[in-house]
């Protein structure tokens, strides 16, 4: 069984060791190694069982102790068999959180791009909300309407006395003049309406971006703190208890403990029902 | 800017980002303890971790904070170190969620924003118990021994987010049950917001048995703080300082090394005794305590009364001020012909500790009925 487990564990050391090139110790400045054998190897073990014992002023008979030794051998095999284990687990874990730190990263890089966007969203809602549109903003505005209309008769009026019209033609130039003025003004107030009606539309989108934006936002932050807590915390720290425990009735003060315990229930229940009382009386 | 929304969904889809899948409960229970104060909150649970942190929680002012900080929300220590760049919220105050007390203030901006600060911290609590995904939490919370029933539903609504059932129970109540005492005791916590004396008489004590005092930690630091500037005129103090200096020299015992701090005056930091300030502050809370043990006492089973007299034990944070027990006890030897007050070990985590025991001996069927 000796044989057996010496040829075994150095089988184990060497499938479990990490193969370094002499070349790359060299360029490490490393000129010389500790080498250790695997008998050095159970000698240790063996010494550090017996040192084991003998602080703790534990005598074992010869045979006892030859079988304590093969024990302990065998837990270090295994524990060295376990290493590639060990290290398997290792690798996938720093897979996992190099992968979740990229997507934390990608997240993190959205959020600042939403809260760009969010922050540039509301200054244009902002500057749109200020920007007032009146008809002096649309088109021509009045001044230049009334003296488009003034040209138009001073032109008309110059034609047609060109033409010899006289009275009449002046009164036909004002009635252009008029018609031209009435149609432009119609036409103003239908370009300030769609202005006004455009701004409004912007403004509305821009609102309603914002509030998806906003959404997106916090959605985007939980899922950044999702990650980093998911990296910090892992999978928790086990409780104890694997069942429901309760009261040890076997305690000297059990009875006074249980009615306490049934008061404290008994309250919290009345606190629920009342509660809920409440809530269905302001729904 | 367009948003790369796509990589971002599917990142949400491949990764442990996701909604967790419904998780299959049935590893074990973690219960959890919790003492929710004023000014610390307190955890201790079934998987041996215990942590306190200060009960305050900050948000980011704006975009140039919070990139800053990284996070969206900061608690405790690092809050208050950060709280420059924050929204800082202390949301409890006399040891209850502020505008929880009246329905009709609730509504206000502030007072949602208090609410949604006080969860986020209870919520916070529990999670620094570090559950597993595939347990249960039970968990019991103590709070001021009379709350209103706005405050505890606040509490429990808070609570019921991250856990699967949820008990609330007198602070007292809890730091008593924690030392297995349940009867012929007076217990006094001390907290920064509210003092609470609580007769117990093995049952559950009702409103006689309670009575809580708004004379607490806050207002020795208030006490402290007049008291320096009206000695020393020009001093440039906040109620963090002071609150520093308390906590870390508290005594109202006559003969104390002195004390010197190093205190800003006109911008220049000056050395300056506060030995007389620091137990004169401290000892503003012995009159009140003793008073209101005066009434327990007084209104109980006169035959009772001397036994409580004789057991009264002091913890919440405001019990480290070092000789605060015996002077307790002094000031009742001379107004009720006797005293003996006995401090908690682990102040801190006394009511914590209760509130944890209390989870553990629950029986299983009350806590399912509660889910």
């Amino acid at each position: 069984m000796l044989l057996g487990l010496a040829t075994n564990l150095f089988r184990l050391f060497r499938e479990n060791s990490d193969v370094v090139p002499i070349s790359r110790l060299r360029k490490q400045g490393v000129r010389s190694v500790t080498v250790l054998d695997w008998q050095r190897i159970e000698q240790l073990i063996d010494r550090a069982v017996k040192e084991a014992l003998s602080r703790r002023g534990v005598e074992l008979s010869p045979a006892v102790l030859a079988s304590v030794n093969a024990e302990a051998r065998e837990a270090f095999a295994r524990l060295v068999e376990q290493r590639d284990t060990i290290r398997e687990e290792r690798d996938q874990l720093q897979h996992t959180a190099r992968t979740l730190e990229i997507e934390r990263q990608e997240l993190a890089a959205n959020l600042d791009a939403l809260h760009r966007e969010l922050y540039e969203s509301t200054g244009a809602l902002a500057q749109e909300r200020r920007h007032t549109i009146s008809a002096d903003n649309v088109g021509m505005d009045r001044r230049g309407l009334d003296q488009y209309t003034a040209r138009l008769e001073q032109e008309l009026k110059r034609l047609l006395r060109g033409d010899g019209a006289g009275e009449e033609g002046d009164d036909l130039a004002g009635s252009v003049s008029a018609l031209a003025r009435r149609l432009l003004d119609e036409e103003r107030r239908a370009m300030l309406s769609t202005a006004r009606e455009e701004q409004l539309h912007r403004i509305d989108l821009l609102e309603r971006r914002i509030g998806k934006l906003k959404g997106m936002l916090s959605e985007s932050e939980r899922l950044v703190e999702r990650l980093q807590s998911a990296e910090e915390e892992e999978d928790g720290v086990e409780s104890i208890y694997r069942e429901v425990q309760g009261l040890d009735g076997s305690q000297v003060n059990a009875v006074e403990k249980r009615g306490l315990l049934d008061e404290i229930f008994r309250l919290n229940l009345e606190l629920r029902e009342v509660i809920q009382e409440s809530q269905t009386r302001d729904a | 800017m367009e948003v790369n929304k796509t990589t971002a969904e599917e990142s949400a889809v491949a990764s442990a980002a996701t909604e967790p899948k419904v998780t299959e409960k049935d590893h074990g229970v973690l219960y959890i303890g919790m003492d929710l104060g004023t000014s610390r909150t307190s955890i201790a649970c079934s998987n041996g971790v215990r942590e306190t942190v200060a009960s305050v929680i900050g948000y980011p002012k704006d975009i140039v904070a919070r990139k800053h900080l990284k996070r969206s929300v900061l608690y405790g220590q690092e809050a208050f170190d950060q709280r420059l760049s924050l929204d800082f919220y202390r949301p409890l105050a006399h040891g209850v969620i502020k505008y929880s007390e009246d329905p009709s203030d609730g509504h206000s901006d502030a007072a949602k924003m208090n609410l949604k600060a006080a969860r986020d911290l209870l919520q916070h609590a529990v999670r620094l118990s570090k559950p597993r995904r595939d347990e249960l939490l039970y968990g019991v919370v103590g709070c001021p021994a009379q709350a209103s029933i706005h405050n505890r539903k606040a509490i429990i609504d808070a609570a019921r987010e991250v856990l699967d059932s949820v008990m609330i129970c007198s602070e007292p109540f809890a730091v008593a049950y924690g030392l297995d005492r349940f009867a012929d005791v007076l217990v006094i916590d001390i907290g920064a917001g509210t003092t609470d004396l609580c007769r117990m008489h093995g049952t559950m004590p009702d409103d006689d048995d309670q009575i809580t005092i708004k004379q607490a930690g806050d207002l020795v630091d208030e006490t402290l703080k007049g008291l320096i500037q009206k000695r020393v005129p020009g001093a440039q103090l906040t109620i963090n300082m002071v609150r520093e200096w308390k906590e870390r020299w508290a005594s109202v015992r006559d003969t104390i090394e002195p004390i010197k701090a190093m205190i800003p005056i006109n911008g220049k930091p000056t050395e300056c005794d506060i030995t007389d300030e620091i137990r004169a502050a401290c000892r503003t809370l012995v009159a009140p305590i003793v008073e209101g043990l005066s009434t327990l006492i007084s209104t109980f089973d006169p035959e009772f009364q001397s036994r409580l007299k004789r057991n009264v034990m002091l913890g919440g944070g405001g019990s480290q001020i070092d000789g605060l027990g015996d002077e307790i006890a002094r000031v009742m030897q001379e107004r009720l012909g006797e005293g003996v007050v006995h401090s908690v070990e682990e102040p801190v985590y006394a009511g914590a500790n209760g509130a944890l025991k209390i989870a553990h001996d629950m029986p299983e069927e009350y806590w399912e009925k509660l889910r």
